[in-house]
């Protein structure tokens, strides 16, 4: 019964860290069939994405629930919440940021497809590199750092790209109004949120890492 | 009857011991909320009453050799005395254990009753109670870095090993229990044994001899202590000795167990003794400080900066001063207890004239022969002396340490006090100074209102004159009459729109962003008319000739003009640019 229950509580915590690995995945997909003009697409993953965020939500609070109820280790337990409650806020920026996308319609050259492209894969890797790290921290947390120093190089990649891409459309694009850079600047600071996420997520899970270890 | 009321001493001094190591046993366990306090006193009390029926009679024996307290009376007051002892002590805030309380306790009966000190049993003794922390400090850190590979192959999710680790807490904490039990009953009930009556009572499925009787008695008194006191103690606790990680605790709760049960297992000793190994030898041990040793093993095994010296210090407090507080107050204790309320403490004793006279006197007459007696007294008398001092000196530091503390506290009050006034004031400075801006928007709004107010009357005045005058004009019949009335009209709308109040608030504006001026120009060029004084401001407020004819309602040519006179009239260079002039005025 007990051993049901343990069980129980570890697929929810798989089941939660899946979500938020899909809920990347779908971003990173959403913003290419945004600039490739694949409406259908990019308006099924919207979807998916919604459903994701509000499935991941009921997952968390029942992890909550279960940690509190059964009172499961009480010394770890605030850490994890706190980890769960940063990873739905990943999920949460996902489809915050691609709704963007959706609602304000950004106008972006053809010219900058790939740049956005490049930002986005490697922000969303900075995300899908913390997710395993997250895991690892579950079962051996001596491997945890192992796995984190992936999220700072993607973390730090992702800056020097952003800030490549912004002087692009600032210096060399004279073609396009101040209204339509900032505009661009905006969406680039949303693709680059998740990777700055991604990146606390490190941090806390470095922290956490080190308490069990001690 | 009068045996069960004499024992009552011993219960007290169980429920000292269970006060004490209920946090030896499931403190961590506790405090950190893995199991749950009402679980870990019924697994507790259970367990020690086991451990100390079945396995309580090792450690007795060696009581016994060292003093055999053959009088009820002699037995509750050492019993009693080794309580109080503890009780005081740990009042305030000093190291003591039971197991040493018992041992001083029994030898200040064995002086007192003359029945000599078995040195080799001491010697013993002493010596476990620095074999055991030791053992303490090689085991701990052994099974700790065992503990630590197991974890790590093991690579189970946290929730499965949060669920093995409180299941582990829980059999480790009954282990330790059993071996409170069986290890520490000797030290609650070893000293009633001689003179307890020996009965047997037979309840059908098994037969309870005299001795089992006590050893129940003891640890139902340990569980009660446990109980009643254990949560307190466990809270108290937190955050000095057992402050540890969970698997931390269980290494440490199962050393400390591992070894009260070697120090009380008969089977054990035998074995090894068959074997031709040294026996470990059959004596109560304090679990606080088998505790400290493994707490210090497993710091020195995370690196010198975690080692908690204190504790050490704690552990040689405890070793020193308990035995010597309680030996000296069992000494006083008896002499009252046989003296005053005339009770038999010894039947050593009995047979010759028991007072304290006497005693000196044995002693004197001993001084001529073995001196021993004398040399006893002399002993105890210093003994007495260093207990009290150590005593008087800890309650001084205690008292002392209240003092630093209340000091630095009022000293940190005070601080926050000014740091508050500061604020405070910034504060009122803030509001002030808001205050007097607001002040004077008010008036700069009033003097608008008023200045309003006027210029619609004043509006108000010339709108009815001109209309008087074009309804002149419209009944005149004359035309150059009418012409005329209608010119007048248009002069009155151009010096109208020449000094209209908009201008003058202008100027008055320009004059206030530009301080003193006006001033300077009526100083320094006192025949400028109005009319040029309010170009040179104009033209340090920096407005071009194409805005200035705008605001003066003139042609910009006529601009030029007045340009030109200005820089007659000031007299200045033609290489010098006007506006560069009057803003350096």
């Amino acid at each position: 019964m007990i051993f049901k229950r343990a069980n129980h509580s570890i697929e929810l915590i798989e089941n939660f860290l899946n979500a938020v690995d899909q809920s990347v995945l779908l971003f990173k997909e959403g913003v290419k069939y945004y600039l490739y003009n694949d409406n259908e697409r990019f308006n099924a993953n919207l979807e998916s994405l919604a459903k994701l965020e509000s499935d991941a939500d009921i997952l968390r609070r029942e992890i909550e629930n279960t940690l509190y109820t059964q009172s499961l280790m009480p010394q770890l337990r605030s850490d994890i919440l706190r980890l769960l409650e940063d990873f739905d806020k990943l999920i949460d920026l996902s489809k915050k940021n691609l709704f963007q996308f959706d609602v304000e319609s950004p106008n972006i050259p053809g010219i900058l497809n790939q740049d956005f492209v490049r930002l986005t894969q490697v922000s969303v890797s900075a995300a899908e590199s913390v997710i395993p790290a997250a895991r690892l921290y579950f079962r051996d947390p001596l491997r945890v750092k192992e796995q984190l120093h992936r999220v700072y190089f993607y973390e730090k990649e992702t800056d020097l790209l952003a800030d490549s891409l912004r002087r692009k459309i600032f210096k060399e694009m004279p073609e396009l109004k101040l209204s339509e850079k900032f505009h661009l600047r905006y969406f680039s600071l949303h693709i680059e949120i998740i990777s700055d996420q991604a990146e606390s997520l490190a941090d806390l899970l470095s922290i956490m890492a080190i308490k069990r270890t001690v | 009857m009068i045996s069960a009321f004499f024992i009552i001493s011993g219960l007290f001094l169980g429920w000292t011991l269970g006060v004490r190591n209920a946090s030896n046993i499931f403190g961590t366990a506790v405090i950190t909320k893995m199991v749950n306090f009402r679980i870990a006193a019924i697994i507790s009390g259970i367990f020690v009453v086991i451990g100390a029926v079945m396995q309580g009679s090792g450690g007795t024996e060696t009581i016994l050799k060292l003093g055999s307290v053959d009088a009820l009376g002699g037995a509750f007051t050492v019993a009693l005395c080794s309580g109080l002892t503890v009780f005081f002590l740990t009042h305030y805030k000093l190291a003591s254990s039971v197991t040493q309380a018992i041992v001083g306790a029994v030898l200040g009966w064995c002086v007192f009753s003359k029945t000599g000190i078995d040195e080799k049993t001491l010697g013993l003794i002493a010596f476990s109670w620095i074999l055991a922390p030791i053992m303490g400090a090689v085991f701990a850190p052994l099974l700790y870095l065992l503990m630590r590979l197991c974890l790590r192959w093991s690579k189970l999710h946290i929730i499965k090993l949060d669920f093995y680790i409180r299941l582990t807490l829980v059999f480790v904490g009954a282990f330790g229990a059993y071996s409170l039990g069986a290890n520490n009953i000797p030290n609650v009930m070893a000293v009633f044994i001689p003179s307890f009556p020996s009965i047997r009572l037979n309840l059908g499925i098994m037969t309870w001899s005299g001795t089992s009787i006590l050893y129940l008695f003891g640890g139902l008194s340990i569980a009660a202590g446990i109980f009643i006191g254990g949560r307190k103690a466990m809270e108290k606790i937190e955050n000095e000795i057992m402050e540890l990680t969970p698997e931390s605790a269980i290494v440490i709760v199962f050393t400390q167990a591992l070894i009260l049960f070697l120090f009380s297992s008969v089977a054990i000793s035998r074995f090894l003794q068959s074997n031709g190994l040294p026996a470990i030898p059959l004596v109560p041990v304090s679990s606080f400080q088998v505790i400290v040793g493994s707490i210090l093993g497993i710091s020195l095994l995370k690196g010198v900066s975690e080692v908690r010296f204190n504790l050490l210090g704690k552990m040689l407090t405890g070793w020193i001063l308990t035995p010597l507080v309680a030996m000296c107050f069992t000494f006083f204790s008896l002499f009252i207890v046989q003296n005053v309320f005339k009770i038999v403490v010894s039947n050593n004793l009995n047979t010759n004239e028991s007072n304290f006279s006497s005693v000196l006197n044995k002693n004197s007459e001993v001084i001529n022969l073995p001196l021993s007696g004398n040399f006893t007294l002399v002993i105890i008398t210093i003994a007495f002396m260093v207990a009290l001092s150590l005593l008087v000196y800890f309650q001084f530091r205690k008292h002392q340490l209240e003092l630093q503390t209340h000091t630095e506290q009022r000293k940190e009050q005070s601080q926050y006090d000014e740091m508050h006034k500061a604020l405070t004031d910034i504060e009122v400075k803030t509001v002030q100074l808001e205050n007097s801006a607001l002040a004077s928007r008010l008036q700069e709004k009033r003097n608008e209102v008023v200045n309003f107010a006027l210029s619609i009357s004043e509006q108000r005045k010339f709108l009815e004159m001109l209309s008087g005058k074009i309804e002149e004009a419209f009944h005149e019949e004359e035309t150059s009459k009418r012409k005329e009335v209608l010119k007048e009209v248009l002069t009155s709308l151009h010096q109208k729109m020449s000094f209209s109040n908009e201008m003058d608030d202008l100027f008055l504006k320009a004059e206030k962003v530009h301080n003193d001026f006006p001033a300077k120009i009526h100083e320094r060029f006192p025949d400028l008319t109005e009319q040029e004084k309010r170009l040179t401001i104009l033209l340090r407020v920096g407005f071009s000739s194409k805005e200035i004819s705008s605001i003066m309602n003139i042609s910009p040519k006529s601009v030029e003009i007045s340009r030109y006179r200005l820089r007659k009239k000031l007299n200045i260079d033609n290489k010098v640019n006007l506006t560069s002039f009057i803003k350096s005025i």
